[in-house]
């Protein structure tokens, strides 16, 4: 578990325990002047009598002017037999006959009884309760909605560790197999050595070729930002939008700041691979030489997608994803397809004859962490710029859209791990796995390494992660009751149809997925 | 065994041991629960270990239904139509039980909850077992929290000489404004079963 989660957990914990306390029985007494004016009329009251008789009544009543006390329940004797019981709806019509009458004179004393805490701590135990037990019977029930991550990587924020990056998410076995590359947007300023942490937290097998650091000297505050095909470029003067609309309206808020506050609607209930579409516009500044900075991550619905289908191979899983090692490109293709019918971001620029031109598309893969990229424009010459993002709605999260001057491409410096530690203690074969490539690093769930590299010189860095690799996903044992070859061939050959006929079951689960997403990534204890 | 399914294993049997709590026998009818407390006309079960002659001898332990309380004597029911009077001073210790400790009401609450991870982890969920029994782990601290807290506090004990005075004990009483006038005690009768 993410350990900002786990604070949060703690700190839940800690609210819900905090007002944690024994039963008690609070018994007090009061003369019947101070019945007038009670803290709660609706308190139990006993009332005992000179005679040792006693009236237990559940509602009663005394005016100001009045010295008896009104109300219905229960008479005893001393003996406590029940001598008589009242139980009609009480009325203000306090002087009727459906009622006991109990004059002052005849009182010895006026007991309430409260019992402390129990209230409390039963909502403690409903708060803690009802959302587990739902949680529980939701995952048990639809464990595709459960237990999925790519492998994930932490490095200091603040001097804590906060996650960062994922790596080669699309890279779902050898064929598939490719390099990634992530900004570390958020990692702090170190000088000599920075840290990193790798982690399974899926149930997967993680394939790591190298996990190799792209460092840039940082230089006046001006930011470098990577392309979809790694280049880099240096850039300054970075501007927000003047507007930003969606179909739900102004968006401008969610994507200012690279903040994971971010933009996202629902997926389509009829159809999965929906399109929609985000106008953004910027003062054209007269520069030359721009660049559109898009932060964004995937929701889970490619994950569900991916799960479903895997669900329906079922024990086939295995010599399919063989047939396609083997060289069955066709199979390839079609799996290939399948993503493709979902797609990635296509960033159109309104040109100056008003035609919309599509200049890149943004497909890195993903529901963890977002990714800075870098998109070059074309040179405009109308005094704003018009750009349009096209993606299937419900499939991507979009924290950040800003145009940024480019002021030259750069080259990193790739410093590769220094030390490796894999349980507090140093670990040379993970190490040299890491640094070689030849003889990849495997990780299986709960994994966790530290990777610490040294820094060239003693100045302040902005850094990139490169990754290369790729993870086999574990087949799990409930997903072989959907086995269906069928509806497996469907998805593959009709990827448009499935779809459609995948949607409904995918908008049942969307409202929870991502919450219990978070909530079940699988952490070695 | 996992790890996992191990500590959920840990979490079960802690819950079941915190509610293996001993507790002195008091009659089944004077055990009030918490909705019966509030509305009983009865008074509480009460155990007073006196010094018996006065001299520091001889030890004696009286249980029975705490009638009333005057100046110096305590009156204790101990059997139908048997009312023992006790001179306070003789009065070593003494437990006066209000209510129903509800450490079992919240072990079944917690055990309710926890139903679906411990079917889930069994029955359905295969190489999730552990992860399902782990979804569990909140809601099991927060109920044995409570288990422990309710079965340790004992605020459902007066308890003279530690944390009360007898004087407390009074309002606990079948006459908490002291012995009735014209009354014959020896009429009394315990709480019936079941009543």
């Amino acid at each position: 578990m993410k350990k900002n989660n786990a604070s949060i957990l703690l700190f839940l914990l800690i609210i819900i325990l905090a007002g944690c306390s024994g039963t008690q029985l609070i018994k007090s007494s009061m003369s019947p002047e101070m019945l007038k004016n009670p803290i709660n009329k609706n308190e139990i009251i006993k009332i005992h009598l000179k005679d040792g008789g006693l009236y237990v009544l559940n509602k009663w009543m005394i005016t100001n002017s009045s010295d008896t006390i009104f109300g219905i329940g229960q008479l005893y004797n001393y003996k406590r037999e029940q001598i008589s019981e009242i139980s009609n709806d009480f009325t203000t019509k306090y002087e009727q006959v459906n009622s006991f009458s109990i004059p002052e004179s005849e009182i010895a004393l006026v007991e309430t009884n409260k019992i402390m805490n129990h209230l409390g701590n039963l909502t403690a135990l409903s708060i803690m309760g009802v959302p587990t037990a739902l949680v529980t019977i939701y995952c048990v029930t639809n464990p595709k909605a459960c237990f999925g991550s790519c492998p994930t990587f932490y490095a200091l924020k603040n001097g804590k560790w906060a996650l960062m990056a994922e790596g080669f998410s699309s890279s779902i076995a050898p064929s598939f197999e490719k390099k990634d590359i992530d900004m570390l947007y958020w990692a702090d300023d170190v000088r000599d050595e920075m840290s990193l942490k790798l982690t399974n937290e899926a149930l997967e097998t993680h394939v790591i070729r190298y996990v190799d650091l792209l460092a840039f000297p940082e230089s006046g505050g001006e930011k470098v930002f990577a392309t979809e095909k790694g280049q880099f470029y240096r850039t300054s003067r970075i501007v927000s939008p003047v507007s930003c609309v969606a179909e739900e309206g102004d968006c401008l808020s969610q994507i200012k700041e690279m903040d994971r506050y971010e933009r996202f609607c629902g997926a389509d209930p009829k159809n999965l691979s929906r399109k929609e579409e985000i106008l953004l516009t910027f003062n054209n500044e007269g520069q030359s030489d721009l660049g559109l900075l898009m932060g964004s991550k995937q929701t889970l619905l490619t994950t569900h997608l991916f799960y479903q289908v895997m669900a329906y191979m079922g024990n086939y899983y295995g010599s399919i994803v063989s047939e396609v090692e083997n060289g069955n490109s066709q199979l390839e293709n079609r799996i290939q397809k399948l993503w493709d019918k979902l797609g990635g971001i296509e960033i159109f620029i309104q040109k100056d004859n008003k035609k919309w031109v599509k200049i890149d598309e943004i497909d890195e893969m993903g529901p963890i962490a977002s990714d800075i990229h870098l998109i070059k424009l074309p040179s405009i010459h109308q005094k704003k710029i018009n750009i349009k993002l096209r993606l299937t709605k419900g499939l991507w999260r979009i924290d950040y859209l800003a145009l940024a001057r480019l002021t030259g491409e750069e080259t990193p410096f790739r410093i590769k791990p220094d030390l490796v530690l894999k349980d507090d203690s140093i670990d040379n074969e993970a190490l040299e796995r890491l640094v070689k490539g030849d003889n990849p690093l495997i990780t299986l769930p709960g994994d966790k390494y530290e990777l610490k590299y040294k820094l060239p010189s003693d100045c302040t860095f902005q850094f990139f992660l490169e990754t290369k690799g790729y993870y086999l996903e574990w087949m799990r044992e409930q997903w072989l009751e959907e086995e269906n070859l069928k509806k497996a061939a469907f998805a593959l050959y009709f990827p448009g149809l499935f779809m459609k006929k995948a949607a409904p079951e995918y908008k049942k689960a969307e409202p929870f997925m991502e919450k219990i997403f978070w909530e079940s990534r699988y952490v070695k204890q | 065994m996992s790890s996992n399914k191990m500590m959920m294993a840990l979490l079960i049997a802690g819950i079941l041991m915190t509610s293996c709590k001993t507790m002195k026998t008091i009659p089944d009818s004077y055990n009030f629960t918490v909705k019966e407390s509030r509305g009983n006309p009865y008074g509480c079960w009460t155990v007073l270990n006196i010094n018996s002659l006065q001299n520091g001898l001889v030890h004696d332990t009286i249980a029975g239904e705490f009638v009333c309380m005057d100046a110096d004597t305590i009156y204790l029911l101990v059997g139908d139509r048997i009312v023992r009077p006790i001179y306070s001073g003789s009065v070593l210790n003494a437990q006066l039980y209000t209510h129903k400790n509800q450490a079992g009401t919240y072990f079944t609450i917690t055990s309710l909850f926890l139903v679906p991870n411990l079917i889930g982890s069994v029955v359905v969920a295969g190489e999730f077992a552990g992860d399902i029994l782990l979804l569990g782990i909140p809601m099991a601290v927060v109920g044995i929290t409570h288990i422990i807290i309710e079965s340790s506090a004992h605020r459902n004990i007066l308890n003279y000489p530690g944390k009360n005075i007898l004087d407390e004990f009074k309002m606990f009483a079948r006459f908490p404004a002291g012995k009735p006038s014209n009354i014959d005690l020896n009429q009394l009768m315990l709480k019936p079963r079941g009543k």
